[in-house]
């Protein structure tokens, strides 16, 4: 068995391109982006509309994104803050009247795994789910353990994904927002495997196509 | 393939500061629930919790997290240096939040990472060796389950799992929001169950491969056999009705096992005492263990829901149980439903097998289970 990635996307600023497009383009508003959007999408968090892009992107390249049954997918997804500006946004609405009109809407989304759920029930997404912290490799973390359980045959397909959708926290520390996601797939050895093969988990980075890879981004084109 | 053992545990939650005082008190059906006073919740419909009363020598600690954790590091002990560390705390920034709005210093550690850099230092271990998890309440379960994958795929031979979740005010009234809390008491499988009620809590599980743990003596408390995991597919806070993810995550964990459903011998359900949840895990024991008669229980009703650290305190108290050959009562259960009779109990059962059964499940459709084996 050979391990590919058979779709990608890469949001940040106001670009985004996908694996096998290659060219950035000017981000258009998500929400034109999919022909259909989950029943909740209006309500969704910055963190949540921003991983649901990207992994809705990349499932799309994948052919994955149209599914109506039951697919055995996983998805994991480093993040360092999380939903953090969401958790302000959330207890903002606890203050008055002690806490009895706090939003039950926004406590939906102060977790960073609601973007799982919300991707889940909307692509049909039944393998391991889960978010890790991001270790400031943005999302070599999350492609090392999808590569591990793809491995222990945990799971047919993963998706690794990064988001970030920082809060201003007053101090220095750098920021971006963004999100970027790959398709991992196991295909056999004589199947086409498209643009990117991993031949494996090396002491610095993820061996792909022949070389070493350090972050999520160096699939995409800078 | 490495077999997975555990070798050191230790809990804390309102029933008591370590296992030793928490597991007799389950199986004699006490209860830990108490009255909130750390805030208001006046307006609320539920106002009691279970809550820790941290020792005098701990007090100072400004960190509600760090005060939660400080016993349970301290019964654990010293580990080696090549310790891998997974933190799976699911809501490390609730203090910073408040604090915000709140005349009063903001705390220094606010991001998963910070904690587990924290429990790092403690035990004097590299700080760049680990990872934090989050599934939701089903968080630490997921930690062990990657914890042992890891061990046995050879990718690491001594990992520590560990979470402390604390009873904010932020976590609270969110679940008050969803409406969620019971506004009477929580009692899992009970015909009258009405909601969850939340508690703090914290663990620590050090899980070795079998080969290390003779190399360096340790006494193996358990096996940890098999994992799965698996989701819903079905909504961001609500179980799916037919427990279709939950199912899959115990048939994952009894393959990860080798082991066949009947060899399941007692089962410690995620039992948040909600409709929904409790429903849909007797679903998920009829279609995976048809009519067998077998205990099931939930320690929610002593303890509340203990959040992240709620799948990591259930192993433990799995592994204990396994031990005393005593399954732990279920507190808060007066009439269970009837899909549960027979199983569930407010008495402790005797407990003659050697396999359990431990599953938890959490927003985000994010389900997980794990099999203890007696060593």
């Amino acid at each position: 068995m050979q391990i590919c990635i058979t779709g990608g996307a890469w949001i940040i600023g106001s670009a985004y391109s996908t694996l096998h497009s290659g060219a950035l383009q000017k981000l258009p508003e998500i929400d034109t982006l999919f022909p259909h959007l989950p029943a909740r999408f209006g309500r969704f968090d910055d963190f949540t509309k921003l991983g649901f892009a990207a992994i809705g992107l990349a499932l799309n390249e994948s052919g994955w994104a149209n599914l109506t049954q039951p697919e055995d997918t996983g998805l994991i997804i480093s993040t360092q803050y999380g939903v953090m500006q969401t958790d302000f946004s959330y207890y903002a609405t606890t203050i008055e009247q002690d806490a009895l009109l706090s939003s039950p809407n926004l406590f939906s989304y102060t977790l960073p795994v609601t973007v799982i759920g919300e991707c889940a029930s909307f692509f049909h997404l039944t393998g391991p789910t889960f978010c890790i912290g991001d270790d400031g490799r943005s999302g070599m973390q999350a492609l090392e353990i999808a590569l591990l359980l793809l491995q222990q045959r945990q799971t047919q397909r993963m998706i690794a994904a990064w988001i970030e959708a920082p809060p201003e926290l007053g101090n220095s520390e750098p920021k971006r927002a963004g999100a970027a996601a790959v398709v991992l797939e196991q295909k056999a050895h004589d199947t086409a495997c498209g643009k990117r093969t991993i031949q494996g988990i090396a002491k610095d980075g993820i061996v792909s196509n022949g070389e070493t890879v350090t972050s999520l981004f160096a699939f995409f084109p800078h | 393939m490495n077999r997975v053992v555990v070798a050191k545990q230790s809990a804390s939650t309102s029933l008591g500061a370590s296992l030793q005082q928490i597991c007799p008190r389950l199986y004699a059906c006490e209860c830990a629930i108490t009255e909130i006073r750390g805030f208001s919740t006046a307006m609320l419909s539920c106002h009691v919790a279970g809550l820790i009363h941290p020792s005098p020598e701990i007090e100072h600690e400004q960190d509600s997290v760090c005060r939660l954790m400080l016993p349970v590091l301290n019964q654990i002990g010293t580990l080696p240096q090549q310790t891998y560390v997974i933190w799976t705390g699911i809501k490390a920034d609730a203090d910073y939040v408040e604090s915000q709005f709140e005349d009063r210093p903001r705390p220094l550690r606010y991001l998963p990472q910070h904690y587990r850099e924290w429990v790092c230092r403690f035990f004097g271990l590299p700080q760049d060796q680990g990872m934090e998890v989050n599934a939701a309440c089903a968080s630490s379960t997921y930690g062990l389950a990657l914890a042992a994958e890891m061990i046995r795929r050879d990718e690491q031979t001594a990992v520590l799992v560990c979470a402390a979740d604390p009873v904010s005010r932020f976590i609270f009234t969110g679940f008050a929001a969803l409406r969620a809390l019971s506004p009477t008491t929580c009692r899992p499988f009970d015909v009258k169950r009405d909601g969850l009620l939340i508690g703090e809590g914290a663990f620590a599980m050090f899980l070795v491969s079998e080969s290390f743990a003779e190399l360096e003596k340790y006494e193996p408390l358990a096996v940890l056999s098999g994992w799965g995991m698996a989701n819903d597919a079905n909504h961001i806070t609500a179980p799916a009705r037919d427990g279709s993810g939950l199912i899959r995550a115990i048939n994952a964990a009894l393959r990860s096992a080798e082991m066949e459903p009947h060899e399941v011998q007692a089962f410690c359900a995620h039992g948040t005492g909600t409709v929904y949840n409790d429903g849909m895990e007797l679903t998920v024991v009829e279609s995976i263990f048809g009519d067998r008669r077998f205990p099931i229980f939930s320690i929610k009703g002593a303890i509340g829901h203990t959040m992240g650290a709620a799948g990591g305190i259930e192993a433990a108290v799995c592994i204990c149980a396994m031990h005393d050959r005593t399954v732990p009562a279920t507190a808060g259960l007066a009439n269970e439903e009837k899909r549960a009779a027979g199983r569930v109990s407010a008495l402790s059962q005797s407990f003659a097998g050697n396999n359990m059964l431990t599953t938890n499940s959490g927003f985000g459709g994010c389900n997980a289970a794990l099999i203890f084996r007696n060593p």
